[in-house]
């Protein structure tokens, strides 16, 4: 160690600052710069950086240099998000707390995840289904993570963070494409082609089939929770010099271990279309999509099928020097079908909810580096009816290097059937049953943040926030006559504040380190008159910080080296450990069509656990080796 | 709180050892290293060499100088300050100007808005007093105005280009940059008519009809850029 220290000196003393000269490029033609692979893209050019929110943009070349095999482990790329995987298909995703706790059957239903405009929030419980998240790692364009509220454009749950996956266009994805990929926990095949299909219209057409093993039990026994799935799909975008459509399309059908070792199905797809009209002073866009969702647990088990039928237009207009208005409306039918068991049950057990809403925003221009943004969206709840939700922010960009904003805005938790209309029973007993009364939980939130780059190596984004809930869900109990059935109720309220911070260090040309940051702090409280059943933990049973520190190195002879560290605090209740893991991967870059590369996660154990038993099993250290083709 | 404490102490052990760890690896990695370009020396290039390839109706009069003005990108007026000096174009020395708004763009040939910064491109008064060519560097950014807009595939920066926007600009694309863009957005018969695919050896896409594909992914901007998904 101490030889290759000295040898690193006498080194770096060549090394450092050595970018090729400025001239060469002047010299180049255009083709020659559009061949160019550049050593970083730089995270402070990403046009988002400039929007008042936090927002993190996990991009295209993050994915691809990371471990990540699936979306959720994508996810963890982004520091203001938690992600905690709890079997091998069932991962719970939060921002800023609230992240739910399973004891009280409390979901982590506080936050939003669009796939290119689709939401994938299933209605039933307000959460994430995590088994339908997958896309083609290799056409994701980025991912916007935000944390904090996002109701005013996105609507109701978007009450913690917003994640939007956004898949490339289609003419930027020509050609063939394989990957295959090989380990002790994951195997899969991919394939896409993409080609033109007139001058004005292109398509690509993919379809992938992996496998992902089990879990341990904390009894050091399979968790038979092994799945797999098959997943196919396309996209086409086509234009005129004004207009332009995109239509794709997903399919998908899977099967799941379960916990007797029978196997559960999972079947759906979508279709979305979505129009858009270019104008010199307004953009016009129309989308609608179509979505199916089925389960099925094994035989005699829980079984649902969503259908989702979702129209939206917007109009973005340029009024005046200052004014930037946006504007639309949307309606959404949820069409649903559980299949009840006798100790789970939805009454009525079908149904169809309408979600309707309308909202405008306006971006004023008060001087040339200050902007007011303001908005309000309307949103009818099935439940609730219809409830407003507003938004104000401040920027201000101070001379190109720094953005500082301050926010405050309003979001809700919508009700669902499961606080609405589930029963419970043991035997014949019903020990809950949904409350019709049930409001939605709320929050009023207040952030500050600031985003800048000090030096032309250096970024960093801080976020200040401090959240005011009301009407927290909590379980309560009758007092006349008998204690049963117990019910849902929203008598907790409380705040929370905290920090999330990322930055970016571009140390030399060929190594850029980025640590990243989330510090919440929870006060909340039981309002009078609650039962006070379960506690107070019944809300989140979150760490109080997760922190993470990301390195990219470009090494000699076409490799790279990327490692991810990840620090989760302790949970409270129920306990767990804090814990630390890592995630690598070692990439080859054979020759412009082959990528090889040998990666892992959770390296540092051979079986941790992110959520404590029974809720979460033991996740296995997953290694795997995986070539990309291009052709 | 006690956890954030260890925690830090691990963060400042870990930086020391991450110190080690870079003078260790500085050992094997410049070779590698020595021949790339940051994302923003390569688009200070693309700037100055547009220039080659775009006719402005005015050019060619008086001394003034070729002047690229940058709005909310200071790497790249970085960049452009290494590479201009002692550079022309058509024999009028190339500078950058730092601009702060549309108010200070004097008779700049070229306008660069950095990412996040197109929306202002908007406020633009349809016919500009004089002709300039607007270069953007985000996701809709041909949209909001620009005449030819940066793209980052594949860890390579790319373009795409309005010929509408030129057209109104009053600016003549020559069929060469056309080549090279990942596509082109109206015009149909001007890039048809100028599209030589046998002339692009580094095109990656090669191909007239490729390049006339069109839709922009409307993905994106939240809150300030204001497009909702």
């Amino acid at each position: 160690m101490t030889c290759s220290l000295l040898l690193g000196a006498l080194h770096s003393t060549l090394a450092r600052g050595e970018a090729a000269p400025a001239d060469d490029l002047a010299r180049m033609s255009l083709g020659e710069l559009a061949n160019i692979e550049v050593t970083s893209v730089s995270k402070s050019s990403e046009g988002l950086q400039r929007a008042p929110a936090a927002i993190y943009v996990i991009t295209h070349d993050d994915i691809q240099r990371s471990a990540a095999t699936n979306i959720p482990e994508a996810l963890r790329l982004a520091p203001n998000l938690l992600v905690t995987q709890t079997a091998s298909s069932a991962y719970v995703i939060s921002a800023r707390g609230f992240g739910g706790n399973p004891n009280a059957q409390n979901f982590a239903n506080k936050l939003l995840i669009l796939i290119d405009g689709r939401s994938v929030y299933t209605p039933l419980f307000s959460g994430i289904y995590a088994n339908t998240l997958d896309v083609m790692l290799q056409d994701v364009e980025r991912i916007e993570v935000i944390s904090g509220v996002g109701a005013t454009l996105w609507g109701a749950n978007a009450m913690n963070g917003v994640i939007n996956i956004i898949t490339r266009a289609s003419y930027l994805t020509q050609g063939s494409f394989v990957d295959a990929a090989a380990g002790n926990q994951v195997q899969e095949l991919g394939a896409r082609y993409g080609d033109r299909i007139n001058g004005d219209a292109t398509f690509r057409a993919y379809g992938f089939e992996f496998h992902r093993g089990a879990m341990e039990t904390a009894g050091g026994t399979t968790a038979h929770d092994g799945w797999s799935k098959g997943q196919g799909g396309f996209r086409t975008d086509w234009s005129t010099d004004r207009d332009s459509l995109t239509v794709q399309g997903d399919f998908y059908r899977g099967t799941e271990n379960m916990l007797d070792n029978s196997d559960g199905m999972l079947f759906g797809g979508n279709l979305l279309a979505r129009y858009q009209n270019h104008g010199a002073r307004s953009d016009f866009q129309v989308q609608a999509y179509f979505d199916q969702n089925e389960q099925f647990g094994p035989a005699g088990g829980t079984a649902f099928v969503v259908h989702t039928y979702d129209l939206e237009v917007q109009q973005t207009i340029a009024a005046g020097a200052s004014n930037r208005i946006i504007w639309g409306g949307g309606e959404r039918v949820y069409a649903y079908g559980i299949t009840n068991t006798a100790s789970l049950l939805f009454e009525p057990p079908s149904h169809d909810l309408t979600l309707g809403d309308a909202f405008i925003q306006d971006t004023l221009a008060l001087a040339s580096s200050v902007n007011f943004i303001f908005g309000i969206k309307y949103e009818d709840d099935p439940f609730s009816g219809w409830m407003p939700l507003p938004d104000a922010r401040l920027s201000w960009d101070i001379n190109g290097h720094a953005t500082m904003w301050a926010a405050a805005s309003r979001a809700i938790r919508s009700p669902t059937p499961f606080d609405d209309e589930v029963v419970e029973k043991v035997g014949p007993f019903t020990y809950l049953a949904g409350n019709t009364q049930f409001r939605p939980e709320q929050v009023t939130a207040y952030e500050i943040g600031t985003r800048a780059q000090p030096s032309p190596d250096v970024s960093l984004s801080v976020a200040a926030f401090c959240n005011v809930y009301d009407d927290l869900r909590t379980i309560e109990h009758r007092v006349a006559k008998s204690f049963f059935p117990l019910y849902w109720g929203n008598l907790m309220r409380g705040d929370t504040f905290g920090i999330d911070a990322w930055g970016n260090w571009q140390i030399n040309n060929w190594w850029r380190l980025s640590p990243g940051v989330t510090w919440v702090r929870e006060r909340l409280e039981f309002r009078a008159g609650a039962s006070q059943l379960l506690g107070i933990a019944q809300a989140a049973d979150d760490p109080s910080s997760h922190a993470t520190l990301t390195s990219s190195m470009n090494l000699p002879h076409h490799t790279s080296f990327d490692a991810s560290l990840r620090y989760v605090g302790a949970l409270p209740e129920p306990g767990l450990q804090h814990y630390y893991e890592l995630d690598a991967r070692y990439g080859w870059q054979v020759s412009e069509k082959v990528n090889l590369s040998l990666s892992g996660t959770n390296l540092l154990h051979e079986r941790h656990t992110e959520l404590p038993a029974p809720f979460g099993e033991q996740i296995t250290r997953s290694v795997m080796a995986e070539a990309r083709w291009k052709f | 709180m006690h956890s954030i404490h260890r925690f830090s102490r691990c963060l400042s052990a870990g930086a020391v050892l991450l110190q080690l760890v870079a003078g260790s690896l500085a050992v094997i990695a410049p070779a590698h290293a020595a021949d790339e370009y940051s994302e923003d020396a390569v688009k200070a290039a693309y700037l100055y060499r547009f220039a080659g390839y775009v006719d402005w109706p005015d050019q060619g009069a008086g001394s003034e100088p070729f002047t690229i003005a940058v709005l909310g990108s200071p790497a790249v007026v970085q960049e452009l300050r290494h590479l201009l000096p002692n550079l022309s174009v058509n024999h009028h020395p190339a500078e950058v100007r730092e601009v702060r708004g549309l108010h200070d763009l004097g008779r700049a040939q070229i306008l660069y808005v950095g990412a996040g910064h197109a929306g202002i491109l908007r406020t633009l008064t349809p016919v500009q007093d004089h002709p300039m060519l607007l270069v953007t560097d985000e996701e809709g950014g041909l949209d909001a105005g620009g005449v030819l807009n940066f793209l980052t595939v594949d860890r390579r920066v790319r373009f795409e280009v309005s010929l509408t926007a030129a057209e109104r600009a009053r600016l003549k694309i020559s069929s060469e940059l056309l080549t090279v863009a990942v596509r082109v957005l109206g015009g149909r018969r001007q890039s048809r008519d100028g599209c030589v695919p046998q002339a692009a050896p580094n095109s990656v896409d090669g191909d007239c009809a490729v390049r006339e594909a069109r839709g922009l992914p409307h993905d994106s901007p939240s809150f300030g850029a204001g497009r909702r998904r």
